[in-house]
């Protein structure tokens, strides 16, 4: 894997809300659909819900752009299903995650100082 | 279907790539997501399934759109290897923008399709919204109670009485000896006033122990609640302190905070008011009733005290409501409660033959379990409506689609895909099913103002029925499900047709046309089957609704105006105060122009619970263990003839009837029944209560039965005795009595003179309850009226939906055949073997709906039996009107189509071709 350009970068952004919560929630580690769905509530303090569908939807099309992969890595046996696949960040995925949480940094400052100036009138 | 196997079949929705890819995780990640807490009970299913209903619409219209782009080729836009297109959204949205604008133009092109299907969706969606708004507030709301499921009612029963009040001998020893509650309290239900000058008001009021609040998990919103400190000794002397109604506060006080704390006239006296219940609070009992408790008083019961307890258990006339212990349900406290009864059997304080028993309900239950059954049905028979309007426009979308083969032909030529197709036909199936439901939301805002113009009576808590949130949620998701439903078939049908033949095909006939009819046969054949099983379930309601009305209550409401007054203990201390204040008052009454009968009563029949007293009567010999009660009635002179009750013999009661003059009694048909054996009972004497301290009364008249409790609740043994005699018969005075005036004209009019009369004796006594029997009358039916009416409403609209459906499918296939039915004239066929045959396919269709109609009736018009009287759930009579009424409609609704098949001219057919 080689290291993502930025110009690779500047074509995924902005993310979506559902993508950036969904690499927020593997930023700590590999997981499984449902855990991520509850990682994501939980992050998110409950504002943001995934349904099955949206869930599934955002993991394709992550794998589909290449910010996350299937994980090798698995948790030990007895708590394991055989049917749940665990996903993990690519380094590609960890890079949007860091150049969007920049980006959102970003428009917070510029939106802070314009709340933080008083109007002028005119 | 369990709920994974919906979940399962809900999958098979998605594109095949993806619900191979991911369908198992998703199955996994939903039945994790199911197992959650908030999912549990009938709201968080529904929550449940809203949820998984719109990540499904929203996913579905995401993945096709997907899969659209992949299969037109577009290098460009395949979704994986162009970053720019952000994750699939834009690709959704001009694709859906192309299909929606195409959907609206075709739609504007044949207007007449479109407002009948848009019409048809919107009245289907609409009753659909407004019952299930109805349910919403009244069943699925909690009660407003923290942690509802574990708060439970307790009730007595015993023969005669099937659910009724508990003893407080009872309540100490349920709350001493139960293993299955936490905590009990207790009430008595009252009415009290406001006595201050400027605004006299009489309202509910209820005596309340001091861990009712604890019990129910409640908080005052403002203020505090009783103290035990100021409970204890209010069960012999009146409290210092009230709570009220937080709606009380808002109306009396305008909502001002300042006023807690401060003192208020309470029925003559002053008391401080300590606090304000939260707004919708309402006590277990009082859901039905139009207004809330108002007035609550602390009232003490030593639940630690040892309990001597009474034979029988001593006075009946309290609610119990308790707070379950974790882990136990209202049936564990029933066997608990059980045990504790039955103990107290084997002891010999309750005899065999009362057959005691405590009942314990679940508070959702005992609140709601009456008009559950009834809103159930109601709301499967408007589903039933929705299905039928749904298969009548998959009819009409079948039948365009025969014109629209061409079209469609022509595109598919040019290139688009046939799953592309399908897309363009649902959208357009959206697009309708949008359209019905933003007016089926008007339909369903007028249908609600509709239903409670209806007045559905007794129904509790439908001050919360709103088009809130939820109901617009459902109606949406209902909408989207519509779409579904009607433009499925219609559209995979039409995408189907074969290209070449409609190409080089120039008019009707040909292939593609059997298939289709088969299906609008099946269509019409479905719609009439939920037809019948509507009009069968609306038939047995409203046989019931006749025998109910055709009940005689044993009284007549003809021009009798009622109103409750009670005078307060303070300014009317003893029976001469009493006695003197109503003789005067119904003497000033009396003399009003227009009123014909001033009287006055204890309650009135079918407005209230009338209870019984335990009596000694001297002719009777009683068994061992045998109670001798009578239900108890006061009645100043004139009550009979102002109700007109019948006299079967002797006298009814007169001025001279006072308390210095011989104490009478008059006694229902039903009490000469069981303690004389239908000998004539003037003359002879009964004591009110088993010491045998009380003066005998004589009885001087007997008076019809009368439906007291409830139109079909069995008539029990009542007696009457007069209103200046009560305080001698039963040792204390009667303060709260009922006025009934008898009027020449309109009831109305004389509301404010008799106001007035009451006034000019003593303003600060409010006037509660006025209303006249005519309305009491009314109201008895209200329940049964209010599902008679819909049931009846829906199954109109359903015969009419199902009679158009049938009409359509003849009309189009005479249409159609135009050309065949000249040829066999041509050959000689008679017209009548024509008509003949086109009327054998419409009644073909009819048949086989009414058979599987009467079929599906015999299953599920059992789920009616809770709400029929006197008719049985397989009434045979209504079941044959019902089926031959169906053959006559759909005979006619094919005749009259059919008969232009008749005067099809065999040259002007042939020459189309």
């Amino acid at each position: 894997m080689t290291d993502p350009t930025s110009g690779q970068l500047e074509k995924l952004l902005p993310l979506s809300r559902s993508a950036f919560h969904l690499l927020l929630a593997l930023h700590e580690g590999p997981s499984h659909g449902y855990a991520i769905k509850q990682e994501v509530e939980a992050l998110s303090q409950g504002v943001v819900r995934m349904g099955p569908g949206t869930l599934y939807t955002t993991i394709q099309r992550g794998r589909e752009l290449g910010l996350i992969e299937e994980s090798d890595s698995r948790p030990p046996p007895g708590e394991d299903h055989s049917q749940r696949r665990y996903y993990a960040l690519t380094p590609l995925g960890r890079a949007a995650l860091e150049a969007e949480v920049r980006r959102l940094g970003r428009v917070v400052d510029f939106a802070r100082a314009v709340i933080a100036t008083p109007p002028t009138r005119s | 279907m369990s709920g994974e196997g919906v979940f399962r079949a809900l999958l098979r929705l998605y594109p095949r790539t993806f619900r191979e890819a991911y369908g198992p995780e998703m199955l996994d990640a939903f039945r994790s997501q199911r197992a959650e807490p908030r999912y549990r009970g009938v709201r968080g299913h529904m929550r449940l399934w809203l949820e998984i209903g719109s990540d499904l619409a929203v996913n579905l219209v995401r993945q096709w759109s997907r899969r659209a782009r992949t299969d037109a080729g577009d290098g460009e836009a395949r979704i994986g290897l162009d970053a720019k297109r952000k994750w699939g959204r834009e690709a959704m949205v001009d694709g859906f923008k192309q299909d929606l604008g195409y959907a609206l133009r075709t739609l504007r092109r044949s207007p007449g399709f479109a407002t009948v299907a848009v019409l048809t969706l919107a009245l289907g969606i609409g009753a659909n919204a407004a019952i299930f708004g109805v349910v919403n507030g009244v069943l699925l709301r909690p009660l407003p109670y923290g942690d509802p499921d574990g708060v439970a009612t307790v009730w007595s029963s015993w023969v005669g009485f099937p659910k009724t009040w508990v003893s407080q001998a009872e309540y100490q020893n349920y709350a001493q000896e139960n293993r299955t509650f936490e905590d009990m309290a207790l009430w008595y239900e009252t009415n009290a006033a406001f006595t201050d000058p400027q605004s006299p008001e009489r309202v509910r009021a209820a005596g309340v122990t001091e861990n009712l609040l604890a019990v129910l998990e409640v908080q005052p919103a403002v203020g505090r609640w009783f103290s035990v400190e100021e409970t204890l000794a209010t069960d012999t002397l009146p409290s210092d302190v009230v709570v009220i109604a937080y709606e009380t506060w808002q109306r009396r006080f305008a909502g001002d905070p300042g006023i807690v704390g401060n003192s208020v006239q309470v029925n003559g006296r002053a008391r401080t008011l300590i606090g304000v219940l939260p707004p919708g609070f309402r006590l277990p009992t009082g859901f039905e009733a139009q207004s809330p408790t108002e007035l609550y008083f602390p009232y003490w019961v030593d639940r630690q005290a040892r309990v001597d307890f009474p034979q029988r258990g001593g006075s009946h006339g309290f609610h119990v409501v308790g707070r379950l212990r974790a882990g136990f349900s209202a049936d564990d406290a029933q066997r608990d409660l059980d045990n504790i009864v039955g103990r107290l059997k084997a002891e010999g304080l309750y005899p065999e033959s009362q057959q005691f028993a405590a009942l314990v309900y679940s508070a959702a239950d005992d609140v709601l379990g009456q008009v559950r059954p009834a809103l159930i049905v109601l709301l499967a028979a408007v589903g039933f409506v929705l299905l039928i309007a749904c298969a009548n426009v998959a009819n009409l979308l079948l039948t365009r689609s025969r014109r629209r083969q061409q079209e469609l032909a022509v595109r598919t030529a040019l290139g688009a895909a046939r799953k592309r197709l399908v897309r363009q036909l649902l959208t357009e199936s959206v697009v309708l099913a949008t359209l019905g439901g933003a007016l089926g939301l008007v339909v369903a805002y007028a249908g609600t103002e509709a239903l409670m113009a209806l007045e559905p009576g007794n129904l509790p808590r439908l001050e919360l029925v709103t088009l809130d949130g939820t109901v617009l949620l459902f109606a949406g998701l209902l909408t989207l499900m519509t779409a579904f439903l009607f433009g499925t078939l219609p559209a995979l049908r039409t995408a189907r047709g074969d290209l070449r033949v409609s190409l080089t095909e120039r008019t009707a006939g040909g292939t593609g046309r059997g298939h289709r009819q088969g299906w609008q046969g099946i269509l019409v054949s479905a719609e009439m089957a939920l037809a019948v099983v509507l009009v069968m379930g609306a038939g047995l309601m409203v046989r019931t609704f006749v025998e109910l009305t055709s009940l005689d209550p044993g009284f007549r409401g003809d021009r009798v105006l009622t109103m409750g007054i009670s005078l307060p203990q303070a300014s009317y201390p003893d029976a001469e105060d009493t006695n003197a204040f109503f003789s005067e008052l119904i003497r000033r009454i009396g003399e009003l122009p227009g009123v014909e009968i001033a009287s006055a009563t204890r309650i009135l029949p079918l407005a209230s619970q009338i209870g019984d007293w335990g009596l000694r009567i001297e002719a009777y010999e009683r068994a061992e263990g045998e109670s001798t009660p009578g239900d108890w009635q006061i009645a100043a002179p004139g009550y009979v003839e102002a109700m007109g009750i019948e006299l079967v013999s002797g006298r009814t009661f007169t001025e001279l009837d006072d308390a210095d003059a011989l104490p009478v009694a008059m006694v229902n048909e039903a009490f000469v029944r069981r303690y004389f054996g239908g000998r004539d009972p003037i003359g002879q004497r009964f004591q009110m209560g088993g010491s045998g301290d009380m003066p005998p009364v004589t009885i001087v008249g007997v008076v019809g039965d009368l439906r007291h409790n409830g139109m079909t609740v069995e008539i029990k043994q009542k007696f009457y005795i007069p209103l200046q005699q009560w305080h001698v018969a039963s040792g204390g005075p009667r303060r709260a009595m009922t006025l009934v005036v008898k009027t020449a004209g309109d009831p109305g009019a004389l509301v404010r003179p008799v106001q007035e009369q009451v006034r000019g004796m003593d303003p600060t006594l409010p006037l509660s309850n006025v209303r006249t029997v005519a309305d009491i009358l009314r109201d008895s039916v209200a329940q049964p009226r209010f599902t008679t009416v819909l049931l009846g409403l829906f199954s109109a609209v359903a015969v009419l939906l199902a009679v158009v459906g049938i009409w359509g499918v003849i009309a189009y296939g005479v249409s159609q055949r135009t050309q065949e039915i000249g040829i066999r004239l041509a050959l000689g066929a008679e017209r009548g073997q024509v008509v003949g045959m086109m009327l054998r396919r419409g009644m073909a269709m009819a048949g086989l709906g009414v058979v599987v109609g009467v079929v599906a009736s015999l299953a599920l018009t059992r789920f009616l039996s809770s709400l029929l009287y006197g008719v049985e759930v397989q009434d045979p009579a209504t079941f044959l009107i019902v089926v031959l009424g169906f053959a006559g409609v759909a005979a006619a609704a094919t005749w009259l189509p059919a008969r232009r098949a008749a005067r099809v001219d065999p040259m002007q057919a042939l020459r189309y071709e």
